[in-house]
């Protein structure tokens, strides 16, 4: 069975791959290809029209040149082209988006690159908007990706290293690093990590990340963005990028618990606003995961720390509630997540009206019903706010405030506090990639990780210039 | 290692289990909680303890949540019984936590307070952060005007304490001060006392002077202008007026308002005598004269002069009208335990002489001269 016969038959019950037939002078050329995935004007312009007008091969001063050879050289007039390595790889390329060309009588195949399929422009990221700074956002292909980040480093050192990834999908995933900023050990463990990708199917980078999390945790250990900026940034501090095709989201390894309270425009607004609005994001962490438990905590066994004034209150917001306060805590915690998941999925013109107004009736008759009191509807609602605050940890604080509230409910005081110590001893034992996930804490591991708790000056947090061969200058 | 930690984690959650001892699951919303006690006796040793509460409830009628004010009263042969026996009337279990007001009445307080100190000070309800007061006057009054005026009888009285702190005629005292005092070796004590004020505008309940607590049991009262001089000596005062007279005019005074003190207490011992120094410096200024005033250096020496003798008069007057009543409410003995720890001799507050070295200072815009 020839080549063709075989690209047919693997082929077959396709609508959309096309045969096309081409006279040439040398003989009978089939150009095939799918046809939403290439564009159909450049293998009219480009291939079939150069090839139908062979009348003969260009002569050549090198006579070893094998006729194929000669052709891609001088006949056909698309920019990037080659040579298949076999049958598989001529299927890959086809499948990819490449047209390939066989002629009768001739072993190899060639490829050419015409791709011309649909893609998302490039747009403004949706979960991170910045008031200042870059609003570009990646989009779906790979390649788009790359140039995004390239655009922005121009440096030798600045490397993607490709892969295939998935037995069914084949999707090409990219490992990005900049040579001699990011250390060799942690550009080795993600190449092991992708290499060791045993998946059928590759749709999106969480399939990586799983790979590279090794801990059963709430809290991620592999950080993602859709702004090219911060990435550059990440790779900048030494970092290693993980861009899988299809998905615009890029991880980036290793990622600090400290990098949840950083937001994208830190970098592009005043120092001191940034560090202001660092201070109300730690805040919110607070709210958000200790507040409930504390509140279950105070109320249902340390009464006399509570001011008199404001425990009566507490006491007669709940007097009509036949719950007890942690259940109670349980149904609004689980009703303002209903709200937020709701507003999520919802299309977003309606999303946001439907979470305030659902948000305010439900609360409202949640009240008048005598499901909850008002003083558990504003600790659950400031403590709901809070996550937006961090959105990154938005999982992990849901879990770790339900878990803290029962600890609270179990043993007041005392068992909020051993639910605290539970949360830490957990982040502590995480790592990313190797690294502590707590670091700078717990690791004398080094890292050109500059911006901390607080962001200092950018002369410092921007020192890492890569001088000649890589070197870092700091 | 993977048992070592399980076991570390089984300890964890164990070690709450064991923290919480102290401590149980309520509802804050099934609890009525108590704002002050009262405590009292019946002719045939029968306390009487009476609960002023607070207690949420939802209201049918109009759908909304509301707290109402619940006064128990308990008897029984003791404090815990008597309190024991007000569960039996109250449909929700009582708390303690937000009492802010221990009350002996003065028959209580006469017969002795020890019998109530066990349960305040061992039962792990109660707290001994509350103010104690000691009222005289009819229980009943106090019970029907506090219902009348204030909502609840404890916060009142906490915020009158608070707000009368620097008050030079007010004494606070709580739980926990007595409680410490009374270990030392005179445990005269001042609380400060209650009384109902009757006038034109209606009843009022008024904090009226101190009540000297020895051996555990009421022994006398203090009056307002004794309570100044106690404040003074002890330098528990930061604030005050004293009127002197003008000279400038027969008919009227000239207020002078303590702007700040700080007195110094020593004590020597001089052929067996024991003298206890308090060198008072007073900071003044001149708050009212009545008619007029014209100020110039004459006029400050003699208000100066006049406003320590006046201060030196009552200081010494106040320490003389104790003394003779063997009341160390100044602390001499603790003095002389502190300075002359071997000095031992019979009866050292009768045997005590107060020197008083009074230095005024007059300060503030009142100081500037040939003004009316």
């Amino acid at each position: 069975m020839d080549k063709l016969q075989e690209i047919k038959q693997r082929l077959e019950k396709n609508f959309d791959v096309k045969y096309r037939k081409v006279e040439t002078a040398i003989g009978n050329a089939t150009i095939v290809y799918i046809d939403d995935l290439c564009n159909v004007r450049m293998i009219s312009e480009y291939i079939v029209m150069p090839l139908k007008n062979i009348r003969q091969l260009p002569e050549t001063k090198n006579q070893d040149k094998s006729i194929l050879d000669q052709i891609m050289e001088n006949v056909l007039d698309i920019n990037a082209l080659g040579l298949c390595d076999d049958v598989d790889d001529a299927l890959w390329h086809i499948l990819s988006g490449d047209p390939i060309v066989i002629f009768e009588g001739i072993e190899d195949i060639i490829f050419l690159e015409a791709k011309g399929f649909p893609v998302r422009s490039v747009g403004t990221p949706e979960t991170e908007a910045v008031l200042k700074g870059p609003k570009e956002g990646f989009n779906e292909l790979i390649v788009n990706n790359i140039a995004l980040i390239r655009r922005r480093i121009k440096s030798t050192d600045l490397k993607f290293e490709i892969a295939v990834v998935g037995d069914k999908s084949n999707t090409s995933v990219a490992i990005c690093y900049i040579n001699g900023l990011a250390p060799e050990a942690l550009i080795r463990n993600v190449k092991e990590k992708v290499a060791e990708l045993d998946l059928s199917f590759i749709l999106d980078t969480n399939y990586v990340e799983d790979a590279l999390k090794n801990q059963i945790s709430f809290f991620d250990t592999v950080g993602y963005t859709e702004k090219p900026d911060e990435v550059c940034a990440k790779l900048l501090e030494g970092r290693v990028g993980v861009i899988v095709d299809g998905t615009p989201f890029v991880i980036t390894v290793p990622y600090f618990f400290l990098e949840n309270f950083q937001m994208p425009d830190d970098y592009y607004l005043n120092k001191y606003f940034t560090n202001f609005n660092r201070v109300l994001r730690w805040i919110a962490f607070f709210l958000a995961v200790f507040v409930p438990a504390l509140y279950v905590a105070v109320t249902t066994y340390h009464f006399s720390i509570i001011p008199s004034i404001f425990m009566f209150r507490l006491a007669v917001s709940r007097a009509g509630v036949p719950f007890p306060t942690f259940l109670e805590v349980l149904i609004v915690m689980l009703a303002f997540q209903l709200i937020k998941e709701a507003g999520l999925r919802l299309p977003k013109p309606i999303g946001g009206a439907m979470s305030i107004v659902s948000g305010l009736i439900l609360g409202e008759s949640a009240v008048a019903a005598g499901i909850a009191s008002r003083i558990t509807i504003v600790i659950i609602a400031l403590s709901s706010l809070a996550y937006f605050l961090i959105p990154k940890l938005y999982g992990p604080l849901s879990f770790w405030a339900i878990v803290l509230v029962g600890f609270s409910s179990a043993f007041g005081i005392p068992g909020f506090l051993s639910g605290v110590l539970l949360m830490l001893i957990q982040l502590s034992q995480l790592d990313s990639a190797g690294y502590q996930f707590l670091f700078p804490i717990g690791s004398t591991k080094e890292l050109k990780f500059r911006d901390i708790a607080f962001r200092g000056s950018l002369s410092k947090i921007s020192k890492n210039v890569i001088k000649e061969g890589g070197k870092d200058e700091s | 290692m993977k048992v070592n930690k399980i076991i570390i984690a089984i300890m964890l959650l164990l070690t709450p289990a064991l923290l919480s001892g102290c401590f149980n699951y309520n509802d804050i919303n099934k609890l009525t909680f108590v704002t002050s006690i009262i405590f009292d006796e019946e002719d045939s040793d029968k306390i009487i303890v009476y609960v002023d509460c607070i207690k949420p409830y939802r209201s049918s009628d109009e759908g909304e949540e509301k707290a109402r004010r619940i006064m128990y009263k308990g008897e029984g042969k003791t404090a815990i019984e008597a309190l024991k026996n007000v569960n039996l009337i109250s449909s929700t279990r009582l708390n303690y936590s937000q009492n802010r007001a221990y009350i002996f009445t003065e028959k209580a307080a006469k017969s002795g307070i020890e019998k109530y100190l066990s349960l305040i000070n061992n039962n792990q309800q109660l707290s001994i952060k509350p103010d104690m007061f000691i009222y005289s006057g009819d229980i009943s009054k106090l019970l029907e005007v506090s219902s009348k005026d204030e909502e609840y009888l404890g916060q009142f009285l906490e915020e009158l304490i608070n707000r009368n702190k620097t008050n030079p005629k007010a004494v606070s005292a709580n739980m926990n001060d007595y409680l410490s005092k009374v270990i030392e070796e005179d445990d005269s004590f001042i609380v400060g006392s209650l009384k109902i004020k009757e006038d034109e505008i209606g009843e009022k309940i008024e904090l009226s002077g101190g009540a000297i607590l020895k051996d555990h049991k009421l022994v006398s009262n203090m009056n307002p202008e004794d309570v100044i001089s106690y404040n003074v000596l002890l330098n528990n005062i930061k604030d005050g007026i004293l009127e002197i007279a003008n000279p400038q005019n027969d008919n009227g005074l000239i207020t002078v308002e303590i702007l700040g003190t700080n007195v110094e207490s020593n004590i020597e011992i001089e052929d067996e005598k024991i003298k206890l120094i308090k060198n008072v410096d007073l900071k003044v200024t001149i708050a009212e004269a009545q008619s007029e005033l014209i100020v110039n250096d004459e006029i400050l020496d003699y208000i100066k002069e006049e406003t320590e003798n006046l201060m030196k008069d009552y200081l010494v007057s106040t320490f003389d009208k104790f003394k003779k009543e063997e009341l160390d409410i100044f602390e001499v003995k603790r003095l002389l335990n502190i300075n002359y720890p071997k000095f031992d001799i019979e009866s050292p507050l009768l045997n005590t002489n107060l020197e008083v070295n009074v230095k005024v200072i007059i300060d503030g815009s009142s100081l500037i001269k040939d003004i009316l």
